[in-house]
């Protein structure tokens, strides 16, 4: 598995990786009892501060995701996923008409935004 | 002395013809567009180069001449005005090729891995020399009276040219002195494997950077061998026949692995198809982190070991607290070498 990210992005470099890990991580493909490299490691190979990765694994631990034990990197841990309440999905749904109302305005087709969301929702099904 | 000029000859030839290979987008240290190396603005400023480096050389040349009068080894000051007068020269070119930057890609790719490399050949093919060292301080011990009276420590192609007399401290210090090197070599091996940064994590890209890694690591382990076996040999067994043929071997791996590294260029860059990717990527360091183009200093980037951008192999960088401890390991020989002597 390979993270990527963009320096140049707007996105700071820490939302980046925590934006690039939490799907591997939802997915499963990134299981319980899993190391990450070592948050020096990998702030080297992407050039990044240490600060940064340390900041994001950090926000993942703080969501569960994440062990973090000291000179032992971080490891992925069995996370109960809690019970949604009305205000987070609502907050969903606000989040995500924002999205299409902004990439809309951007120029993205409402066709092509349909079909996008239509294969997410395909990979979502059990 | 009649050396010296070829020795000036070599280390000149070096110098001038290491900006060549480094990574396509990279020219004295600065990033560039991957063709740059072949307009004339880039030609222009290694003619430039190439010229400081010849007049250097004749310097250098005149200095080991005029010290050579007074003193029987003239050349480190030789070495060290070519090496200054060098380092000069590449900061000029620097500067002038600042000028034509590049932004480099700022994309970034990292493996959600540790690193599995494991050292090549294992450890106990790195530890071998020290165990061979150990092995030599024990046969030194059980059959002392059988070693040479005078023994040798330092051999050219004439045969020895440098001995001590045989005493126990003499001896000893003199294996402590190749250990040192070992551990120095192994510990920069260990280094290049686990703390040196990497630039391409998949591809034919990637493929041959841990090629060029595991061949550079090769080469720190195998010195070893050619320096301790030899040196142990012909010191305590003088007699061993065929002597002159060590150095020779010893000149001829290091020569012929350094050429291989440099036909595979940095980072094994010139072994890998080339992607299409028009944005010069570089080596993942910023420009303005080396400091005359050949001192990186980042306090931001948290890497100990970086890719050098002039040359080939490996630099630390001097922003990290543990490259000073890694930089006085590296000295230790030398330490050692003014202790023996």
């Amino acid at each position: 598995m390979i993270l990527k990210i963009n320096l140049a992005s707007e996105v700071p470099v820490y939302r980046q990786v925590v934006d690039a890990l939490r799907p591997l991580l939802v997915d499963g493909k990134l299981a319980p009892g899993d190391l990450l490299p070592p948050v020096r490691q990998l702030a080297a190979d992407l050039g990044v501060h240490f600060n940064t990765v340390a900041e994001a694994y950090r926000l993942l631990a703080e969501e569960g995701w994440l062990e973090l034990r000291r000179g032992r990197g971080a490891t992925v841990v069995d996370r109960k996923t809690p019970r949604a309440n009305s205000a987070a999905v609502d907050g969903f749904s606000r989040r995500l008409r924002q999205l299409i109302a902004e990439v809309r305005a951007g120029g993205v087709s409402p066709k092509a935004i349909a079909r996008e969301l239509r294969q997410l929702a395909e990979g979502l099904e059990p | 002395m009649t050396s010296l000029p070829w020795i000036l000859l070599v280390v000149a030839v070096l110098l001038a013809m290491s900006p060549k290979w480094t990574r396509p987008d990279l020219y004295f240290a600065v990033t560039v567009e991957t063709d740059f190396a072949f307009t004339p603005q880039a030609r222009r400023i290694l003619r430039r180069y190439w010229l400081e480096i010849a007049l250097h050389t004749v310097v250098a040349w005149c200095l080991a001449s005029l010290v050579g009068m007074r003193e029987p080894w003239p050349l480190p000051p030789a070495i060290g005005w070519l090496l200054v007068g060098s380092s000069w020269a590449t900061a000029r070119a620097h500067r002038m090729t600042a000028q034509y930057a590049a932004a480099p890609s700022p994309l970034r790719e990292a493996k959600l891995a540790g690193r599995p490399e494991k050292m090549p050949g294992g450890w106990g093919l790195a530890i071998g020399p020290l165990i061979l060292l150990g092995a030599a301080a024990v046969y030194a011990q059980v059959f002392w009276d059988d070693l040479p009276q005078r023994i040798a420590v330092h051999w050219g192609l004439h045969g020895a040219d440098r001995w001590i007399e045989r005493t126990p401290l003499n001896v000893f210090r003199f294996l402590a002195l190749l250990a040192s090197v070992c551990g120095t070599l192994t510990l920069l091996a260990y280094g290049t494997l686990r703390w040196s940064r990497t630039i391409s994590v998949s591809g034919e890209r990637a493929h041959s950077e841990a090629r060029f890694r595991r061949r550079s690591i090769w080469l720190l382990l195998g010195i070893q061998y050619l320096v301790v076996i030899p040196a142990v040999a012909l010191a305590f067994r003088p007699e061993t026949p065929a002597a002159w043929v060590w150095p020779v071997i010893l000149t001829a791996v290091i020569a012929g692995a350094l050429i291989t590294l440099i036909r595979m260029g940095q980072g094994g860059s010139r072994v890998a198809a080339a992607t299409g990717q028009r944005q010069p990527v570089g080596d993942h360091t910023p420009d303005a982190a080396w400091k005359w183009g050949l001192v990186y200093y980042n306090p931001d980037d948290p890497a100990l070991i970086v890719e050098k951008r002039i040359g080939i192999g490996y630099t630390v960088n001097f922003a990290n607290r543990w490259s000073w401890a890694l930089m006085g390991v590296i000295l230790l020989p030398v330490v050692v070498l003014s202790v023996l002597r």
